[in-house]
């Protein structure tokens, strides 16, 4: 009898172990623990015998019963790894074929200029205030301490509608629109579209200018060379980048002065882009003159300010690299997927 | 302007080298553009004589010399076609060398031994011109090493001077300016006024005494034929960028040079009677030195004899009257004349000449007495001639001596930031010619007349923080009123847009803000442009009505270049309203597409980009937006775009814009290959959004139906979708079509449509009954627009 329950044990363990498929592992449960199998059948025959060799028999055929569950077990997860590892492989791809893309597009870089600027500005309080393109003389050029005889508008190559409407030749008359809807103090940064009657390789008759203003009382020259300091620090992301200022000429501010930087490329060394100065004209900026708060009906003693005003591209080619200043308004999508 | 620093050194000599001055110069406001040399580099060239000259024996065009450099008779054999016995002109000696590093040698030429090279000016750097042998005058040291001769070891400096400083315009000028940068004293050439040696006068009268308030005339007689001008007054107008032209006209503008004071001078047996200073009549007629007819007008300030006008005043002199190699009697001028009077005149004729740039700039009032005794006192020297008196006209009006102005050292300070000493500002603002005096801490200070820009506080300022250096004002930022420059949360702004377009996938161009017209036309063909009056070019000749037109040139620039999907987006102002008066600028959002849908990729079919592709852009950029919801489309009428697939855009209810594919039409006037798809959007219409409101979030599921539809291909999805809303009740969230079908098997008209309905209570579970009846009862609805369930 005991004989019997180990060949059968022993025969279970064999061919459970070499059951090579779910399926044929499904048959052996069957036929060893299934309702009519092999060691079922054995618990039946339990009856026939006296109660203390039904107890020593039925604890011995429960333990090979227990072990060839166990073995079922142990191969059917053995069978189901290797099955599932077979899928897997069954499913390799190729990892490095391109992914099904939407590739992002890019602002402008001109664009991009002037979010940095503007952010920069208006990280110092300064907030973004608009103007017409279409103005009119009073504006672009009167209120500005640029009266009609005056050489200064011999510079600015004017596009005209009429006697009176022109497209403005520089985003200053957004100064002059800030100043007369708010009183001071007053802190403005104005980018935008400019116009110029002038088209070669280093002028397009459409450009980008940023204005900045701030007005206060006692506002000092010296605090436009702090704010100024600051402002191209973070521009250039350089906290040592060297400034200087050259005494310059604009209707609209007195003291008035051009901002040179240390040349970006050379490091002040001297290099083609700086011209071998060292220095590189990045914007004009000046104390606002009073005749252009008495203008808009302000007192120069009781208040005083300071405007900057910036060319865009010109920041743009410096920062970017670019040398032709018609490629910002070409908008070839290969020139544009440069500033992604 | 260019000057000679040579020149300039003769009047003030700051013990600095060429580059400090240039850098004081620059930081002084006087920005140098460039420092060039006089002359390029070359050595061991003096002056020489030809003593004799014969034909070559081998050569037509070669003669054999003897030349004498003041030690030694030398052969040489020259080419030059003015070579002459007694002539004097630049040898270059065997062993010199020459610009461009040409080394000169013993040699033979055609079996003539040749011992050095008489030179050319453009041999020698000094002209671009090929003219022969440099022929250098009677009197020139036979010798002498030439560039020390000719003072050629010098610099031409240039300056880029701004319109407020037409006061160093002038050697004398910029000497005044270096003697208060440098703290330096002035050396100025004595000027010798000739004795009146004849009694000839030429009467001038003032008509205009605002415009022209001093006119100082002298006649100047017997001047002898001339040859060339004197060699160093040739070379330092050479150096200053002014080419010579005739001896008389060469001295007026070297003392223009000199001075300041432009000066002009008229041949006195061409002129008709005596001289007036005038307006001119409208539609009178002057033929100006360079030959161009002006027509002037009555704001043209003139000078005119007894007939006509003699000069368009401190800008040009008329042809007739003007002085040549034959003219031996000059009526000389050295006149004042106001900015307002000269200001945009010249560029209104298109001139642009050296006495109106000064003009306009402003002259020093005081100037034209001694300009004109320098001027008479270098043409009797140089090239002789009996001077008659000096006759002053004025128009019965005082120059008026500059004002008075009051600085208060206390409010400089609080404008510069830095104190500045009281004593320090008064020796400062002296230097530079003002007149100063002090009462305790406030300064009246006199500008000098040629300081046309000095006339407020405010002035000075600047004069002393560009005295002391702009540099040396750094301070800390005092104070700035604290303030928050961001924009509400609440606004859509641009820079929000771009992003969303960007990440989308679109470029962002900056197209010109003036157009075509036909162009603009074809796009916004029932009102007129703003025209510009004066265009750069006819396709830039009116400001654009839309961003279309700009953006659709871009993409055919990029089809040109094998773009193959191209997305491109603008934002900009366009302009509406006929004239520049009554214009209204409002922003715009513009985007087009072409080419493929998606890049080419290997697992998926590639096809063109379609009306869903722009709309769906549309939808995703207003959903990010914050106004999905306020989002609707209606069937619309764009004359640029295909009738039948293009859309209004309405936000809230409100017209905002355009989308569809371009009409064929359209894409032929910008030379496009559709098809192409546009949009536009009012910046108005989406530029605010409402601040998110949260709610709660429903604790019970969503149940999903959907229905398979029979509906007329004229009924618009969108009439469907309110027509099952209408008829859904309140727990209809969501109706969304997810399948379309037209073709065999559906009937003509007709589509075949899987709509996606979502119901959801808040509150409870909906149960199937619910649903079931909600419906049956849309679908009942749905029978009075030819609605079926499919079969």
């Amino acid at each position: 009898m005991s004989n019997s329950l180990d060949t059968l044990e022993k025969d279970a363990l064999a061919r459970i172990e070499s059951a090579d498929s779910l399926d044929a592992l499904e048959a052996l449960r069957v036929e060893y623990t299934g309702k009519k199998g092999s060691i079922t059948a054995q618990m039946k025959t339990l009856g026939q015998l006296d109660p203390e060799e039904r107890k020593t028999q039925g604890a011995a055929i429960n333990a090979v019963k227990d072990r060839v569950i166990g073995a079922l077990k142990g191969r059917r997860e053995t069978l189901q790894a290797e099955a599932l590892k077979a899928k897997l492989a069954a499913e390799t791809i190729d990892v490095t074929l391109p992914g099904r893309r939407r590739p992002p597009g890019a602002k402008h870089p001109v664009t991009q200029i002037t979010e940095r600027v503007s952010a920069i500005f208006q990280a110092m309080g300064f907030r973004v205030a608009e103007g017409p393109e279409i103005e009119d003389d009073w504006h672009n050029f009167t209120a500005l301490n640029i009266p009609e005889s005056h050489p200064a508008r011999a510079m600015h190559d004017t596009f005209y509608f009429d006697a009176n409407h022109l497209l403005r030749t520089h985003t200053s008359p957004v100064q002059i629109r800030a100043m007369q809807e708010t009183k001071p103090p007053l802190k403005v940064i104005a980018p935008g579209r400019v116009y110029r009657c002038d088209s070669d390789m280093t002028h397009s008759p459409m450009f980008h200018q940023i204005e900045v203003l701030y007005l206060d009382e006692n506002v000092r020259f010296t605090d436009l060379r702090a704010t100024l300091e600051t402002f191209l620090a973070a521009l250039f992301e350089r906290e040592d980048l060297a400034v200087r200022l050259r005494p310059s000429f604009f209707p609209f501010t007195e003291p008035s002065a051009e901002v040179d930087i240390q040349c970006v490329h050379c490091g002040g060394e001297g290099c083609r882009v700086c011209k071998k100065t060292g220095w590189i004209e990045v914007l004009g900026a000046g104390m606002v003159h009073p005749n252009v708060l008495r203008s808009v009906g302000l007192d120069p003693a009781e208040v005083s300010g300071f405007a900057i005003g910036m060319g865009v591209e010109r920041l743009a080619m410096l920062r970017y690299g670019v040398d032709d200043l018609r490629a910002f308004f070409e908008n070839d999508l290969r020139f544009l997927r440069q500033f992604q | 302007m260019l000057f000679s620093e040579n020149w300039l050194r003769t009047w003030i000599d700051p013990q600095v080298d060429t580059d400090e001055l240039a850098h004081r110069l620059t930081m002084a406001g006087l920005e140098v553009d460039a420092i060039e040399p006089a002359a390029p580099a070359f050595d061991n060239v003096v002056v020489a004589e030809v003593k004799s000259v014969r034909p070559h024996p081998d050569a037509d065009k070669l003669r054999v010399t003897e030349v004498f450099d003041g030690e030694t008779t030398w052969q040489v054999v020259c080419g030059a076609p003015n070579v002459r016995e007694g002539l004097k002109a630049p040898l270059a000696r065997v062993g010199a060398t020459l610009p461009g590093g040409m080394k000169i040698k013993k040699a033979k030429l055609r079996g003539e031994p040749s011992h050095g090279m008489l030179c050319g000016a453009d041999e020698l750097g000094l002209s671009s011109a090929r003219d022969g042998l440099l022929e250098l005058p009677d009197d020139a040291p036979v010798g002498r090493d030439l560039r020390e001769w000719l003072d050629l070891d010098d610099a031409v400096i240039e300056l880029g001077i701004t319109p407020n400083r037409g006061d160093v315009l002038s050697i004398a000028g910029l000497a005044q300016e270096c003697s208060a940068l440098f703290d330096a004293t002035l050396n100025a050439p004595e000027t010798r006024a000739p004795a009146a040696s004849v009694t000839s006068t030429r009467a001038a009268g003032i008509e205009a005494a605002d415009a022209c308030p001093v006119y100082l005339t002298q006649v100047i007689e017997a001047i002898p034929a001339r040859g060339d001008t004197d060699m160093m007054i040739a070379e330092r107008l050479r150096r200053a960028g002014v080419s010579t032209v005739e001896p008389i006209v060469d001295l007026l503008n070297y003392v223009m040079l000199e001075t300041g004071q432009p000066m002009h001078a008229f041949d006195a047996d061409r002129l008709d009677g005596d001289i007036r200073v005038r307006w001119a009549k409208a539609g009178e007629k002057m033929v100006g030195l360079n030959e161009q007819e002006l027509t002037l007008e009555d704001d043209c300030l003139v000078v005119a004899d007894a007939a006509n006008p003699i000069a368009l005043a401190g800008i040009i002199g008329s042809q007739p009257s003007g002085v040549s190699g034959e003219t031996r009697r000059i009526v000389l001028e050295s006149a004042h004349f106001t900015p307002e009077a000269v200001a945009g005149r010249a560029r209104r004729f298109g001139l642009s000449t050296d006495a109106a740039f000064r003009f306009e700039r402003g002259v020093d009032p005081s100037l034209p007495r001694q300009a004109i005794d320098r001027a008479a006192q270098l043409i009797t020297e140089l090239l002789g001639g009996q001077a008659g008196p000096v006759v002053e006209a004025t128009g019965g009006r005082e120059l008026s001596a500059p004002a008075a102005i009051t600085l208060d050292m206390d409010w400089a300070e609080r404008r510069l930031g830095l104190p500045v000493a009281t004593d320090r500002a008064a020796d400062l603002l002296t230097r530079l010619g003002c007149e100063v005096t002090t009462d305790g801490n406030v300064l009246s200070v006199v500008p000098p007349t040629r300081r046309f820009d000095l006339a407020i506080p405010e002035d000075l300022l600047e004069e002393l923080a560009r005295l002391i250096g702009y540099d040396e004002f750094r301070a800390p930022i005092t104070r700035m009123t604290p303030e928050i420059g961001l924009p509400a949360a609440t606004d859509n702004t641009t820079t929000r847009i771009g992003d969303l377009m960007a990440d989308r996938g679109y470029f962002e161009a900056i197209t010109y803000s003036f157009v075509d017209r036909e162009l603009d036309a074809v796009i916004t063909p029932d009102s007129p442009p703003i025209e510009l009056a004066n265009p750069i070019a006819s396709q830039m000749a009116v400001m654009r009505q839309s961003l279309w037109p700009g953006l659709l040139e871009a993409v055919a620039h990029n089809q040109k270049r094998q773009q193959p999907a191209i997305r491109l987006f603008e934002t900009g102002h366009r302009f509406a309203g006929s004239t520049a008066e009554t214009a209204r600028e409002t922003g715009e959002l513009a985007f087009v597409a072409a080419g493929h849908a998606a890049p080419e990729q290997w697992g998926q079919a590639t096809r063109p980009v379609d009306f869903y592709d722009i709309k769906g852009d549309l939808e995703d950029l207003l959903e990010g937006l914050g106004l999905g919801n306020a989002l609707s489309f209606r069937a619309g009428t764009h004359p640029a775009l295909h009738p039948g697939q293009s859309a209004e855009i309405l936000v809230d209810g409100h017209a905002v814009g355009e989308i569809g594919a371009l009409h064929p039409e359209t894409l032929k006037a910008f030379d496009l290959k559709g098809p192409v798809f546009a949009a536009r959007l009012s910046l108005a219409g989406i530029d605010a959004r409402p601040l998110p409101q949260s709610a709660p979030l429903s604790k019970f599921p969503r149940i999903r139906r959907d229905l398979a539809l029979v509906t007329p291909t004229s009924l618009a999805f969108s009439d469907l979708s309110s027509a099952i809303r209408a008829a859904g009740g309140e727990f209809l969230r969501d109706v969304e079509p997810f399948d379309r079908y037209v073709g065999e098997g559906v009937a003509e008209g007709k589509q075949s449509l899987a709509v996606k309905l979502v119901f959801q209570n808040d509150e409870r579970t909906l149960t199937d009954d619910e649903i079931t009846d909600t419906i049956n009862h849309i679908l009942e609805h749905l029978r009075q627009h030819d609605v079926e369930l499919r079969g």
